[in-house]
């Protein structure tokens, strides 16, 4: 991977600037989108972030459609994506991430799974 | 037996047939009503359940974040414990919401009714909203006084719920509250200058579940405008929404001054 940034995909603002701020006090840097089609915008345009978190439940692009995108593109398929949603672990099993974890985040597990890959 | 008696038979078992047909039909209906309601509540059990563990993941991030601060930024804790009872007056409003629906559901809606001045906490409710929204202008205008007996807490959370859509949907421009008065009512407009209402769903909005099963991803459970409709008929008044798509919309309140009739 080109960087050691973090492009965390949420559509609530609250919810990803807190995430953005523990992530950048534990070191790193991080980038947000609001959505699957800005983390798009995002990605055609910069250096490929070590790690994508995403939420699911989005307007516009949600994470589901916003993964199937990135398996379309040779070059961002591998980048890492780790699922943090209200949902079901079960209901993306299907989607081929590092890691799944529902809301509410347990933050130290994340780290964890963020210092494998960044 | 005679060709009539059989004839009379053959008539009246076709008929009893037909009834037994129009019976399995009505009770198919029936059928398919309720598994659809069963649905509808299912759905908004599992949207109630997603809508609360937002402002709670929130909230734990937030404690999270507090706990990793350097002991130096004691200046920004104020800001992060704002946050925190943003998220809390979410949840809050998320539970008061679940428990008004179950009570109107019920019939259990009780009124505590009480003297006081609507147009005093109307300004009350807007102030409130004008904190939580510094970036959105929250314009007030209280024509009179406009003492009736009504039920303070249920009026607060209709207006609340009245004054939050017209936020959600008002695009970020300013939403204008006016209250008037005559003899017999008093009269909240709330207008808003965003997306408005087409012709057509200006019934449906005050259906319960209305938004939150079509949009799962906006604020809130979409029982906001139903609740505002239930405490508004249960004090004797009417609430409507007028408006045209893409040119915001207006919900004027009726309520009799003389309280619930």
């Amino acid at each position: 991977m080109g960087t050691h940034t973090i492009l965390v995909v949420e559509d609530e603002d609250e919810s990803r600037q807190v995430l953005m701020q523990i992530l950048e006090l534990e070191g790193f840097t991080v980038v947000g989108a609001s959505n699957g089609a800005e983390a798009m915008d995002y990605l055609r345009t910069a250096e490929l972030p070590c790690l994508i978190i995403l939420d699911m439940l989005m307007p516009v692009m949600d994470g589901r459609q916003f993964r199937a995108a990135l398996l379309q593109a040779a070059n961002l398929a591998k980048i890492p994506v780790v699922v943090v949603s209200a949902l079901e672990i079960s209901a993306v099993a299907d989607l081929a991430v590092v890691r799944a974890f529902r809301k509410p985040l347990d933050i130290d597990a994340l780290v964890k799974v963020v210092l494998e890959y960044c | 037996m005679r060709d009539g008696e059989a004839a009379d038979i053959v008539l009246a078992l076709t008929q009893h047939v037909e009834a037994l047909k129009k019976e399995i039909a009505a009770r198919r209906e029936v059928e398919r009503k309720l598994v659809g309601a069963l649905k509808a509540r299912d759905d908004f059990v599992g949207i109630a359940a997603h809508k609360l563990r937002n402002p709670l993941n929130v909230f734990h991030l937030t404690l999270q974040l507090l706990y990793r601060m350097p002991n130096d930024s004691v200046s920004d804790i104020r800001g992060i414990l704002d946050k925190l009872r943003l998220q809390l007056n979410r949840i809050n409003s998320l539970v008061d919401h679940l428990l008004s629906v179950t009570r109107i559901r019920a019939g259990k809606l009780e009124l505590h009714l009480e003297t006081f001045d609507l147009g005093e906490l109307i300004k009350e409710v807007t102030h409130r909203f004008a904190e939580l929204h510094p970036d959105i202008s929250i314009l007030v205008r209280v024509d009179g006084r406009a003492a009736g007996i009504w039920d303070r807490f249920r009026i607060d959370q209709a207006v609340s719920n009245i004054i939050s859509n017209a936020i959600k949907y008002g695009g970020g421009r300013p939403v204008s509250v006016v209250v008037t008065v005559n003899e017999r009512l008093a009269i909240v407009s709330v207008r808003d200058h965003g997306i408005g209402i087409a012709p057509e769903d200006r019934e449906r909005i005050f259906d319960r579940f209305e938004r939150a099963t079509s949009q799962s991803n906006t604020e809130g459970l979409g029982l906001g405008l139903w609740i505002a409709k239930r405490v508004v008929e249960a004090h004797g008044g009417r609430i409507a929404a007028q408006g045209q798509a893409g040119r915001g919309a207006v919900f004027t309140m009726h309520l009799p001054i003389a309280g619930a009739g």
